[in-house]
Parts: C-alpha cells; structure tokens; sequence
C-alpha cells in the first residue's frame, strides 16, 4: 500500500501538532515533517500519523551554513537547503547530506542549473516544491510563481533529481490530500509517474535511507554492525 | 467511440468556518479554473456540482469531461477559501459511472 508523507508541515507550536496530525490522518498521510520537533520520530497519542524531524538551513553566507550541517544532520532525519543564493546552492549540490533543496517563490527560475542539478541527484538530493504559494495568491502573482517552479522543476528532472511535493502549511486546514498533490504536480509539469513519486514513493524512500543511517549500528557509509557479541562469547 | 467522455469524483470538502452551500463551492471551481486554465479550457470541463451535496459533512460528487479531469482537480486543490470559509478539497474516488462511485 502506497504510503504519503507531507515533508513540510510548519507547525507554529506543540500544542498545535495534534490538530495537524488529526488533519493528516483525515487527509490519509502516514506521517508529517515539521523543524518543530527535534526527535527523529514522535508519535502523538491518539493518531497514526508519526511526526518528523526536518532542519531548514539558513544563512546568508557559505559558512555560515556549512557551520550547522554537521550538528543538525546527527539530530533531523530531514535537513534543506533554500534555492537563494547560487554559491550554497552550489556547494549543497555535491553534498550528501543534503536531502531536499526547497524552491522559495521568489527564487530565480534560474537559481538551479543542469550540472548542479546532476550534482544533486548523484548525491542523493531531490528538489522540494512546498505548494502554499499557490494558495496563498491568484492571477499574475500566482503565474509567475508557477513560471518559477515549472522551470525549475523542468531542469531537476532533466539533471536526474527527484521531485518531491509538500504542503508547506502552516494551519492545519491548509494540508491538501495526497490526490491534490499529485494533480498540483501534473501542473507543474510532472508526468504522471512523476508526480506519484513525489507524494508516495520519495519522501518515504527518503525517511527511511535516514532513518537507517541514524541507526546506531550505522558506523559510516558501507560500514554496519551485523551482530553484536556478548562477554559470554568470547569467554 | 463517445466524444465527451464523462468522469464522476466524489470528494470531501474540509472546512473551517461556515458551512459551503453547492452553488459557492460550484462558483469557486469555476472561477479557479478559469483562473488557472482560462476560458475555453474552461469552457470545455463541463463542470457541475450534481444537487446531492451535502453542507453538513461537505461529501457530494461532481462531474466533468474526462480529459479535463486532471485541470478540474488541480483547479480545486489550489482553491484556499469559498467566501470566508477555509477549506481543503479531497478527492476519494474517480469514476466513469455513478454507480461506480458507490461501490
């Protein structure tokens, strides 16, 4: 059974999360990812949905960012990088510990270029289209948004990225079906195999790759603890 | 071979505030599709919102031509609020025939 997951829930505050959760179940989501919780996987009581860790990236500067991967990739199964600025977006591109470079409306239909694209998808990284832009305006706003995540969607996929679609909301009757999502993206230019991806099959295949990783018998990459010993074994 | 093949969607309107009568939630998909589509496009979804809608629990099912079908539910999800009332479309199912719907 096709599970979804909505990757970019803004949940203002814990006492607001179970009424998103109980929207979630309603709307048939599996689970939901919001930068409020730090634990890698929360379940409320009362709901089915299980609730994520994602940590957005932020800085003006290289550095500044480059600073905060290390602690953060240890503590959120989730960490983003906005498409702002071409420097970041660059060094992000060939950075496996990046999952999801976010397309902001008001980004360059231009900010995202073929190689970083190809960069991105070797290391693993897929492009987050968060759709509360599109609720939020109508007419020529609306248009150009939808001209900036059109192209940038054309060029992730023409570079091998993966796509993934959220919700982006910030009140609980913002969040959109799975179904809508997946419509929203055939207008966004993605087929229809695509667009299935990008709700069901990306962000759980994401989830779980990070979930493994953060598993204590992950030492680094290509190295796992099979089996533990006992005292009693070596004796 | 038909030419205007017809779908049938049943949904289910999430709202937050009062209650959306048939005739806003029709005006607002049209007005969405006609904003996102434009006219002829719209024109040719032959959209309507079948009487059975109910307010209260906001389930009823609506038809259009099949090869608008995609338009018409990208159209809806995008839709924010009917008047001053919040609200979240979600399709359940997709159908040729009514009878379909209700199995």
């Amino acid at each position: 059974m096709m599970t979804a997951i909505d990757l970019n829930v803004r949940v203002p505050n814990l006492d607001r999360l179970v009424s998103f959760t109980d929207m979630a179940f309603e709307l048939g989501y599996s689970g939901i990812a919001t930068p409020l919780v730090q634990k890698s996987s929360l379940q409320p009581t009362g709901t089915d949905v299980k609730v994520f860790s994602r940590h957005n990236l932020s800085g003006k500067t290289l550095s500044s960012v480059k600073k905060q991967v290390s602690n953060v990739r240890k503590q959120s199964l989730i960490v983003t990088v906005p498409l702002q600025s071409s420097t970041i977006v660059n060094w992000a591109a060939g950075d496996q510990r990046i999952d999801l470079f976010t397309l902001e409306p008001s980004s360059n239909s231009r900010i995202l270029r073929k190689n970083a694209a190809r960069r991105a998808a070797s290391a693993g990284s897929a492009l987050e289209i968060s759709i509360a832009p599109l609720l939020e305006t109508s007419g020529l706003d609306r248009s150009r948004i939808i001209k900036v995540f059109r192209e940038t969607v054309r060029i992730a996929i023409a570079g091998g990225m993966k796509v993934v679609l959220s919700s982006g909301s910030n009140e609980p009757i913002r969040l959109r079906a799975p179904s809508a999502l997946q419509h929203i993206g055939l207008l966004l230019g993605l087929n229809d195999r695509q667009a299935r991806d990008a709700v069901f099959s990306t962000p759980e295949q994401i989830l779980k790759q990070n979930e493994a990783k953060m598993s204590p018998d992950i030492l680094s990459p290509g190295i796992e603890i099979v089996k533990r010993g006992t005292k009693d074994e070596d004796e | 071979m038909k030419m205007n093949r017809k779908r049938y969607v049943l949904f289910k309107l999430h709202r937050e505030g009062s209650k959306v009568t048939g005739k806003q939630l029709s005006t607002a998909l049209w007005n969405s599709m006609l904003s996102l589509f434009g006219e002829v496009s719209t024109s040719d979804s032959r959209l309507f919102i079948d009487e059975g809608y109910d307010e209260d629990t906001g389930i009823g099912f609506l038809q259009c031509n099949a090869a608008s079908l995609n338009n018409v539910l990208a159209a809806a999800a995008v839709i924010d609020t009917v008047g001053k009332t919040k609200i979240s479309f979600q399709s359940k199912k997709t159908s040729g025939t009514i009878k379909g719907l209700r199995r």
